[in-house]
C-alpha cells in the first residue's frame, strides 16, 4: 500500500557520461562550456570532468518516477532546485519517497520529495513531484 | 556589457530589468522528429529509448529551441555571457500531456523576474526566472516549463 513514508525504487546511473552531455548541449544550442570542455572546467575552479547539465539530472529524477508510475505519462509535476553538481564519471542515484497521497475523481495521485545523490552522498538536486498512480496494487513499495 | 552606476563593471538589477523584462521571447513552432527522440533518450539513460515515445524532459529541450532566443541570447538579455559562468538554479515541469512524435507544437515564453541576492560563499549573484509554454495548434495546453538562471555578478560589490 502507497502511503507517506513510502519509498520509491532508487534509479542509478552506473557512470555519467561526458559523450552525453556533448549531444546534449549540441541538441539544445548550450553554449555553457563546462558541459563539453574541460579546459573551461579547470578554469571555472571545478575539477577536471565535465559537468553534467542540470536538466539531465532532471531526467534521471524522472526517470525514476516513471519506472515507479508506470510510464512517463504517469509524471505530472517535477519541481526541483540543483544544489551541487554531478560530473562525468560520477554515480548518481535518484531517490525519493511519498509525501502524501490524494484522491480526486478516482484517480489517485502522490505528492513526493525527489532526490538525486552522488556516489559519495552528496545531494545534487532536490524537490518535489506529483505522479498519478495507476493503481492500487501496480507499482511497487520498498520500504 | 553596460556598467553599473557605481562604476564596478556590473549591471545593476534595474539595467538587467530594463533589458529582460516587458517583452516575451519571440517563439516560434517544433516537431520532434523521431531521431531526436531518441537520441534524448539515450542521453538521459531512460528505460524506454525509442524513434516513437518522448521523454518528458523534452517539453524543456524542444520549448528552448523554439522559444526564438538561444541560451546565449537568453544570458545577453540578462546582460551575462556563457564566459560568465551562468548556471540553471531550477525547474518546475508541469506536464498535461505528453508529447507526440511528428506533431507540431507552439511555444511562447518570457522572463518573470529578475532579483539581486548576496551570499556569503557565493557574493553578488542574480536571479532571472523564465517560463516556457507549449501548446497545440489548438491552443491546448501540453506543458508549461519555469527556469532560474543564476548569474554570478563578480565585479558588483
Amino acid at each position: 500500500m502507497i502511503g507517506p513514508g513510502s519509498q520509491i525504487p532508487p534509479w542509478t546511473v552506473p557512470a555519467v557520461s561526458a559523450e552525453s552531455m556533448k549531444l546534449v548541449a549540441a541538441l539544445i544550442r548550450d553554449p555553457t562550456p563546462i558541459h563539453w570542455d574541460v579546459q573551461a572546467v579547470r578554469a571555472a575552479g571545478l575539477g577536471d570532468k565535465p559537468v553534467n547539465g542540470g536538466a539531465v539530472n532532471l531526467a534521471y529524477l524522472i526517470n525514476m518516477l516513471a519506472r515507479w508510475a508506470g510510464g512517463t505519462q504517469n509524471v505530472v509535476d517535477v519541481d526541483v532546485r540543483y544544489v551541487a553538481n554531478v560530473f562525468a564519471g560520477d554515480t548518481v542515484t535518484a531517490r525519493g519517497s511519498v509525501r502524501s497521497v490524494r484522491e480526486d475523481g478516482g484517480q489517485s495521485s502522490a505528492e513526493c520529495d525527489v532526490w538525486l545523490e552522488r556516489g559519495d552522498g552528496t545531494v545534487c538536486v532536490t524537490g518535489t513531484a506529483t505522479v498519478r498512480l495507476p493503481g492500487v496494487g501496480d507499482i511497487p513499495d520498498v520500504g | 556589457m553596460s556598467g553599473g552606476p557605481d562604476g564596478t563593471g556590473a549591471p545593476s538589477v534595474d539595467e538587467i530589468r530594463a533589458s529582460a523584462l516587458g517583452r516575451p521571447f519571440p517563439g516560434g513552432s517544433f516537431v520532434i522528429e523521431p531521431w531526436e527522440a531518441f537520441l534524448v533518450a539515450d542521453a538521459v539513460a531512460a528505460d524506454e529509448i525509442s524513434q516513437h515515445s518522448v521523454h518528458p524532459i523534452q517539453n524543456y529541450f524542444a520549448a528552448l529551441g523554439a522559444a526564438g532566443v538561444t541560451l546565449d541570447e537568453m544570458f545577453g538579455w540578462c546582460l551575462s555571457a556563457a564566459s560568465e559562468g551562468p548556471m540553471l538554479g531550477s525547474t518546475r515541469l508541469e506536464l498535461s500531456r505528453p508529447l507526440e512524435v511528428g506533431v507540431r507544437y507552439v511555444v511562447e515564453g518570457s522572463f518573470l523576474s529578475v532579483e539581486r541576492k548576496r551570499g556569503a560563499r557565493a557574493g553578488v549573484f542574480d536571479i532571472a526566472i523564465f517560463e516556457l509554454t507549449i501548446r497545440d495548434l489548438d491552443a491546448q495546453l501540453v506543458a508549461r516549463t519555469e527556469c532560474s538562471l543564476i548569474f554570478p555578478r563578480k565585479a558588483a560589490v
